[in-house]
């Protein structure tokens, strides 16, 4: 009876289940591969903020020139002025500073990129305090001096598609540039334009 | 019985426990890490939330701003004198919700505070004040003309069918030009002639300003429209010069509009305009325009939390909200004075030392700030990091209304 049983049965190796040790790999390599998703998601959040930061340097970058097109549609500054130079605004040549600047407030002549502009002080973005309401004033609210972001005005006179130059037409370029915490590789907003002479 | 065979016995007690206090502590740490994963959609999800805002609030308003005195440029002064027997009121009055301070400030150029209507018109200081805020938000107001709907076809820039005006002035008849229209009817790519004056698309609406003018005595008055008849449909074109016989559009301009622009026989209303005794008055452009006004109002949820909203109201119709979550709205203006120095970042537009709106050269929007109005911890995240927020800050040329200083 007992050799009978024995014998009818399929052999204990097949019947056998999982050993432990085979579900704790198992375990471990799953929970490898839902950390390694979870890494997707933190890239996700870090784009979404980084969008953030993309926003204010198109902002920036448009801000700038909306400041030059204002200036030359007021005549404030004449033509050879549009240029980049290191001349106070009334001088007669290029009013735009080269090379990379802090984020400042546009100065006394509401031009940005211009030498005075040092004076003027930083920029500030004003976010609502930690209780979430926007007071007005930096504290309670939290105040970003915009100090990881550049910005450079370049100037060039228009390459004509045939070679040389129009003396009625500049190439403007406005880069910003800016750090993010998510992304340590710094990140260029470019805006080019072409502004002409005639208002 | 015989004890069974070493392969054949199930797990000891000690392995069960073992195996349940490794699996314990594998799916707690699952629980903690698909709860931080849950914290980190919805802090994303806000922050989308908020980016959408900001975007949608901004687009609208930089283009609005941006056409600020698009078409106004044959109107003397490059401003329209209201009636103000009794004050009209545009900006918000038209809704249940407004302000409290009321409608914008009427600029005050050159001492007296005569109403009316520039191309830009700065608000400041005439908002709400924000739930926290210290100071009042700003409102802004702009006009431009709408070039959608090609009414000066209707009123006859020629003799061929001017627009009549009757006894008291109030009420405009339009006609149908002939077919083909005359070469002074613009029209719209793809269009050879004009649609009905009270097409359901883009037609004539209660609550729609009419600026007619300027005339050949260069006067200019703007009417809001309070009734539109006339025949729905392809408008049936008039013959003949004088032309006859073609569809007609009856226009009233009644008292007791929304706006309070209409008033019938004061100084400066539509009423002033035609011919005494009414009759036809020819060679008169005749334009829709938009006066359009941005501010902020509180809205309170069913369970009584307060959430800020942008609205924005175009003419004598209903505001629309345009995003919640705007904490905040101020401008500042780069302008002149009237000795021709630059007035930077003035947030008044100069109004106090009686400078005309007319002279602002760029407006800088210096706070539009964005934020998760969020009640109560909704999540650990969250609580550590607070409420999220975004600011917008940048500047915007006044494009359309520098040509007076161009040439």
């Amino acid at each position: 009876m007992t050799a009978n049983f024995n014998s009818s049965r399929p052999s204990a190796k097949h019947q056998r289940g999982f050993s432990l040790l085979e579900v704790m790999f198992s375990m471990v390599i799953m929970t490898v591969g839902l950390v390694s998703l979870l890494a997707v998601m933190g890239i996700a959040m870090a784009s979404t903020q980084t969008s953030e930061q993309t926003a204010i340097a198109k902002r920036l970058a448009n801000e700038a020139l909306e400041g030059i097109l204002t200036a030359r549609e007021t005549a404030q500054i004449q033509w050879v002025q549009i240029a980049n130079g290191n001349c106070a605004v009334g001088q007669n040549c290029g009013i735009f500073v080269a090379g990379p600047l802090p984020i400042n407030l546009p100065g006394a002549d509401g031009i940005i990129g211009t030498s005075d502009d040092a004076a003027a002080g930083p920029q500030v973005l004003e976010q609502p305090g930690p209780n979430g309401v926007y007071a007005g004033t930096c504290p309670p609210d939290n105040c970003y001096s915009l100090t990881n972001y550049t910005r450079t005005i370049a100037i060039t006179p228009f390459t004509l598609a045939g070679g040389g130059t129009d003396p009625t037409l500049n190439s403007i370029t406005i880069t910003v540039t800016y750090i993010t915490p998510q992304l340590h590789v710094p990140q260029n907003y470019v805006l080019n334009t072409v502004i002409s002479q005639y208002r | 019985m015989r004890r069974l065979s070493h392969a054949s016995r199930g797990f000891s007690l000690i392995e069960l426990l073992m195996a349940l206090a490794l699996g314990l502590v594998i799916t707690g740490a699952a629980v903690k890490l698909y709860s931080t994963g849950v914290d980190a959609t919805w802090v994303i999800q806000q922050r989308a939330e908020l980016q959408q805002d900001l975007r949608g609030s901004e687009s609208m308003l930089l283009k609005d701003i941006s056409l600020a005195g698009a078409g106004l440029t044959g109107v003397p002064g490059d401003s329209i004198a209201l009636p103000n027997t009794a004050a009209p009121t545009y900006g918000c009055s038209a809704g249940p919700v407004c302000p409290p301070t009321g409608a914008i400030n009427y600029p005050c150029v050159g001492g007296g505070c005569v109403p009316t209507l520039y191309p830009i018109m700065p608000g400041f200081q005439r908002g709400i004040i924000p739930p926290g805020s210290v100071t009042r938000s700003d409102i802004i107001t702009v006009t431009y003309s709408d070039t959608n709907l090609p009414m000066s076809c209707y009123s006859g820039a020629t003799n061929v069918n001017p627009v009549n005006f009757n006894a008291t002035g109030n009420v405009l008849t339009f006609m149908a030009p002939p077919n083909p229209p005359p070469a002074s009817c613009i029209l719209s790519p793809g269009l050879v002639y004009p649609p009905a004056l009270n097409n359901t698309v883009n037609g004539l609406l209660p609550g729609d300003i009419i600026m007619v003018g300027p005339t050949v005595n260069n006067l200019v008055a703007v009417g809001e429209v309070t009734g539109v008849a006339g025949p729905v449909g392809a408008p049936t074109p008039c013959a003949g010069n004088p032309c006859a016989g073609g569809s007609q559009y009856v226009i009233t301009f009644a008292n007791g509009d929304t706006l309070n622009l209409n008033q019938s026989g004061q100084n400066n209303d539509l009423t002033k305009l035609g011919p005494a005794g009414g009759g036809p008055l020819a060679g008169v452009p005749i334009t829709r325009i938009f006066v359009i006004t941005y501010y902020l109002q509180n809205w309170v949820d069913a369970s009584g939390h307060t959430t800020t909203m942008l609205y924005r109201q175009v003419n004598g119709q209903p505001a629309i909200p345009l995003a919640d979550n705007v904490a905040n709205m101020q401008f500042t203006y780069d302008t002149y004075d009237t000795s021709g120095n630059l007035l930077n970042q003035s947030g008044d537009g100069g109004e106090a030392g009686g400078t005309s709106p007319n002279l602002i050269r760029k407006i800088n929007i210096t706070h539009l700030t964005v934020h998760g109005q969020l009640y109560g911890v909704k999540t650990s995240l969250m609580a550590t990091q607070g409420f999220q927020s975004f600011d917008l800050q940048t500047s915007l040329s006044a494009r359309n209304m520098s040509y007076n200083q161009r040439y």
